[in-house]
């Protein structure tokens, strides 16, 4: 199994590689548009880094492609442990920013959690291959996959990036709808969640943070501070209209009336140069790529693969669906970037890494 | 061999792909109802990216009579910040106030004001901007802002004025022409960036908005030589202030108008605004002895005197009620022109006296004493003349040797052109020609402002007054090698406390040459030159600011001072000047004092003395001299103008006028109104001022 299976070469997943490197290629050109009028100091550098990482992020995914998926059930605790060692590394050397130390090394080069997400779903995906989900009936059997879960969320936690603590629990409970376990059990569960959470707005959340979240609910009430962005990226995407303003011509965009627009808002620069349609293709795009993965968990042979296949997709889908809600005005600003076409070499390298282990459970799904 | 544990979940995938497929959808029709279902977000994306921008056109130029640049417009970069973007450190704060020059705490003050766009620093050299582009600091930007600038720097500065930070023109020309001059704003549709920045300017030529240009009829290269003649002699004699106006008398043209102290138009945040004014226009000041110019010229045209006529000045003396006028020098029996030659003050009385108040005061009115020249110079002065009705005796006669009588230097030097120009007066011509942004040179024709007196009265004045700059007279320094000059000099005591002082005085020359046909017309004054006179001090300037003035029309000359001549020993008491031909003394016309009256016919004293409130007894000369130190509180008073003076500035304007200063309220700042306001004429009691100041300070 460790050499070089011929038939996997011949089983090669083609048109997701396809669809991965469309997606990553359309990345590419709207940051090129959003990076153009969006950072101070030119946007070469920008765009040129961009690229390098994407070099970089192509043979990772290679790579994880590459090395039989099986490897990483055995090395999963070891996996998962490195990245609950990188958090607290982060905690005690990490850089400050934008409010969250979430960050290893100086100007947010290295950002541990990213990569987290992927090390915790290999764990879960072990854990559900052992304790398969048809076989999880009570709440209490949640107790296990729930505390692998909170060690990195709760190191996040202690990052102080809500966001990104809510995104790796979001991946963990894509699990969910595989359990057996029935509806009235969680009706429990509800109210115990809404009780959390009003203790979490009375106790738990920073002014800031409350802040994000009055914003969302109406964006107009302070349009020129923390409700800007909100307001910015929603007049940004109107402006598109059906065909959009074309490549760089946006003036929204241009004009830099939106902040991070090559980052977190990156979609906002897509909506308003490349129109209704531009978008929807995109978000086409995204789909397919998703669903395809879905098809990947359920064409695959092993437990351990469909369950991993799962989870990854899981690690792109809420990224992808909750940044572009929170662009189109439907969810509150968190700092959560859009997978392949943010600006940021920690989530990219992460996605090549879920990519690229996507492509190798597709590719060895007839090797056994 | 699928997997046993998804077997069993194959419909649990089936719920993820259906989530997928709901999450997938609500986002689609989420971009379809923003895109392109609401229209709201285009518009306004449209309207904060869209702007109406007040785009100012270029001011126009200021030129001289050779369309040299006198004043220009040209970009100069400023400062700004716009907060939003601005990173705001100890660092970043630190940069900024060394390249700038400023203290931290200045800056930290302007940006704290927290609005969408702020200057830091408004028209920065070259280098600082160029300093700061290279931090490339977020938030901090450079704009070009149009900018008045004056290559000759303080040169002329008094008659071209300045424009201030907000484009409107203050003083001279600047203030005279604003409206033709400054630029016609447009409005234009632009876009704008986030920061507020223009992004692009629809095409246009620029100047069909830009301000008209304008031509004065200075002469630079004359200016800057009067100038510096000017400088010379204040910096040799210690004068306080000085001027040099010279006007070409068949046009009225302002050939030069330089006066010191002057000031850097360039440098205008840091001046006194009361110390940019043209005193050449603005200020009313007593002529002296050179306004006996145009009482001979008013009285030669009366026919009340001819060349001839005997002017006897007895032992120079003349006794008015309240008053003994006195020469410095006997003359004796003279004739008009001898008393312009030895500026007899006595001489000078008894003429008026004979002329009568009425006819001098409408001589004066035609040489424009008494009202502006109409030269459209901002807050020009028409001087101070009052109703001839209420003269006394001895206000006459101070008129007469210019004193009582407010008079602008610029008033001074149109009557004396006047006189050069066969009695016609001219309006004085500031501009020769303009022309709108886009369109042709029109000139500006010079104006008569009215005749004076008769073509051959003035040729008689002109004859006389040569003989001011001769041998014997008082303005022999102005002397020109080659060339006739005809003068008059001044020596016009000031007013200290409400009496004339001793010691502090103007010296004034007023000068035309060549004689016989003059080129130019020149008025020289020096303002406390020490103990030096006009003929002194003002007459060598004259000199040496005709001779570079007449070498531009072609005629070479140089200053050729005259030795002064041994002075007869007796004065010339029975020998007239001008008797050719001798004439019975019977049908001679003779004019005398009134100490030479005693042997003569007393009958001529009697409507002298009538004039007089009442006639009585003299008093002796020490009791005289000591009710006149009192403060005349019986004289008329010019309000000046305190606006935008401090308050010691003030205070000695008070003082020197006897007025009165009332204040209330904090005396910080500058004066912004005053009561009653300026130019008003008070009399008697009533000499109180109330001022108001701005409690502002620094520059606006």
């Amino acid at each position: 199994m460790s050499q070089f299976d011929r038939r996997a070469i011949q089983n090669f997943d083609w048109f997701f590689l396809a669809l991965i490197l469309l997606l990553l290629l359309l990345g590419l050109i709207n940051l090129m548009s959003a990076a153009a009028a969006g950072v101070e100091g030119g946007s070469s550098g920008v765009v040129r880094r961009h690229m390098m990482v994407m070099g970089g992020a192509v043979l990772v995914m290679g790579v994880s492609a590459a090395v039989d998926y099986r490897h990483a059930e055995r090395f999963a605790p070891m996996i998962f442990l490195g990245s609950l060692l990188l958090l607290a590394l982060t905690l005690v050397v990490g850089v400050m920013t934008r409010g969250a130390q979430a960050w290893l090394f100086k100007g947010g080069s290295f950002q541990p959690s990213e990569f987290a997400k992927v090390a915790l779903v290999i764990m879960l995906a072990r854990y559900f291959h052992r304790n398969p989900p048809s076989t999880i009936r009570r709440l209490r059997q949640l107790v296990g996959p729930l505390m692998i879960a909170a060690l990195p969320i709760g190191l996040i936690l202690l990052q102080r990036d809500l966001g990104v603590a809510m995104l790796t629990l979001l991946v963990a409970l894509t699990y969910l709808p595989l359990f057996h376990i029935p509806l009235r059990a969680w009706a429990g569960v509800g109210m115990l969640a809404v009780a959390g959470l009003a203790a979490l707005w009375s106790f738990g959340l920073k002014s800031y943070q409350k802040q994000r979240i009055l914003d969302f609910l109406d964006p107009a009430r302070d349009p020129l501070s923390s409700g800007y962005q909100a307001m910015q990226s929603k007049i940004a995407v109107g402006s598109g209209g059906f065909l959009g303003a074309g490549w760089q011509e946006g003036t929204q965009t241009q004009l830099r009336f939106l902040p991070t627009q090559h980052t977190d808002f990156v979609f906002s620069v897509l909506a308003e140069e490349w129109g209704f349609v531009g978008s929807t293709l995109v978000l086409f795009f995204f789909f397919a790529l998703l669903l395809w993965g879905l098809w990947i968990a359920h064409s695959s042979k092993d437990g351990f693969g469909a369950m991993l296949a799962i989870g990854l997709v899981g690690t792109l889908f809420w990224p992808a669906i909750i940044n572009i809600a929170m662009v189109l005005g439907l969810a509150p600003v968190i700092g959560v970037p859009l997978p392949l076409f943010s600006y940021g070499g920690s989530a990219l390298m992460s996605a090549a890494i879920a990519l690229g282990l996507l492509l190798n459970v597709s590719m060895r799904r007839y090797v056994f | 061999m699928r997997s046993q544990a998804l077997r069993s979940s194959v419909i649990r995938v089936r719920t993820l792909q259906i989530l997928l497929v709901l999450g997938f959808l609500a986002l689609a029709i989420r971009a379809g109802q923003l895109t392109v279902g609401e229209t709201r977000g285009g518009a306004q994306g449209e309207r904060q990216v869209q702007r109406q921008l007040e785009l100012p056109g270029a001011r126009g130029l200021i030129l001289d009579r050779d369309h040299r640049e006198l004043a220009i417009s040209v970009e100069a970069p400023s400062i700004y910040v716009s907060p939003q973007n601005f990173v705001d450190s100890k660092a970043t704060i630190a940069a900024l106030a060394r390249i700038l020059e400023r203290p931290e705490s200045s800056l930290v003050e302007r940006i704290g004001e927290r609005k969408k766009f702020v200057y830091l620093a408004r028209w920065v050299s070259p280098d600082q901007a160029e300093a700061i582009a290279k931090l490339d600091l977020p938030g901090v930007g450079i704009e070009k802002e149009p900018r008045r600038t004056y290559p000759a720097g303080p040169m002329a500065a008094s008659l071209l004025g300045f424009v201030d930070i907000d484009g409107t023109g203050r003083r001279g020309v600047e203030q005279m022409m604003d409206s033709w001059l400054k630029g016609k704003s447009r409005r234009i549709d632009v876009k704008r960036d986030a920061r507020g920045r223009v992004l692009a300017n629809p095409s246009f030529d620029s100047r069909e908005i830009a301000g008209g240009d304008i031509v004065l009829a200075l002469d630079a290269a004359l200016q800057a030589q009067a100038e510096a003649a000017l400088a010379e002699s204040m910096e040799s004699s210690g004068a306080r202030r000085g001027l040099v106006i010279v006007v070409e008398p068949s046009t009225g043209d302002i050939l030069t108008l330089a006066e010191a102290p002057g000031f850097d138009p360039n440098a205008f945040r840091k001046l006194n605004y009361a110390d940019t004014r043209s005193r050449a226009f603005t200020d009313a000041v007593e002529p002296g002895s050179t306004f006996k110019s145009f009482l001979v010229a008013a009285a030669l045209d009366e026919g009340i005197l001819d060349g001839d006529t005997i002017v006897d000045t007895g032992d120079g003396k003349l006794q008015l009620p309240g008053k003994i006028i006195e020469d410095k020098r006997k003359l004796g029996a003279t004739d008009a022109a001898g008393v312009l030659r030895q500026s007899s003050n006595v001489g000078a009385a008894l003429i008026a006296q004979e002329l009568g108040s009425e006819l001098y005061r409408e001589a004066l009115e035609r040489f424009g004493f008494g009202t502006t020249t109409k030269s459209g110079f901002p807050s020009e002065s028409a001087g101070l003349m009052r109703n001839w009705r209420k003269w006394q005796p001895i206000d006459q006669a101070n008129i007469a040797f210019g004193q009582g009588v407010n008079v602008t230097a610029i008033q001074l030097v149109m009557a004396a052109a006047a006189l050069a120009n066969q009695g016609e007066r001219m309006r004085p011509r500031i501009i020769l020609a303009r022309r709108a942004g886009l369109g042709n040179w029109e000139s500006i024709a010079p104006m008569s402002a009215g005749r004076t007196v008769e073509p051959s009265t003035a040729t008689d004045v002109l004859k006389m007054m040569e003989s001011v700059v001769s041998a014997t007279g008082t303005g022999r320094l102005a002397a020109l090698a080659g060339v006739q000059v005809a003068g008059k000099t001044g020596t016009a005591q000031l007013l200290v406390d409400g009496a004339y002082s001793r010691r502090r005085h103007t010296a004034w020359f007023l000068g035309l040459a060549p004689a016989e046909k003059p080129k130019v017309a020149i008025v020289v004054a020096l303002e406390e030159p020490g103990r030096m006179g006009g003929g002194t001090v003002a007459a060598p300037l004259f000199a040496k600011v005709a001779t570079a003035q007449l070498a531009h029309y072609g005629i070479l000359t140089e200053p050729e001072p005259i030795a002064a001549a041994p002075r007869p020993k007796q004065p010339m008491e029975t020998v007239p000047v001008h008797l050719a031909s001798p004439i019975p003394s019977e049908t001679k016309r003779q004019i005398r004092s009134i100490a030479a009256l005693d042997a003569a016919s007393p009958a001529r004293s009697v409507p002298v003395v009538a004039r007089g409130p009442k006639p009585r007894a003299i008093p002796a000369q020490a009791e005289l001299l000591r009710a006149e130190a009192q403060p005349d509180t019986g004289r008329a008073v010019l309000i000046p103008n305190f606006q935008g003076e401090g308050l010691a500035q003030a205070l000695d304007l008070a003082s020197e006028e006897s007025l009165r200063l009332q204040y209330s309220g904090p005396a910080g700042g500058r004066i912004v109104s005053q009561n009653p306001p300026p130019g008003t004429i008070v009399a008697g009691k009533r000499r109180t001022v109330v001022v108001r100041f701005s409690a502002l300070q620094g520059e606006g």
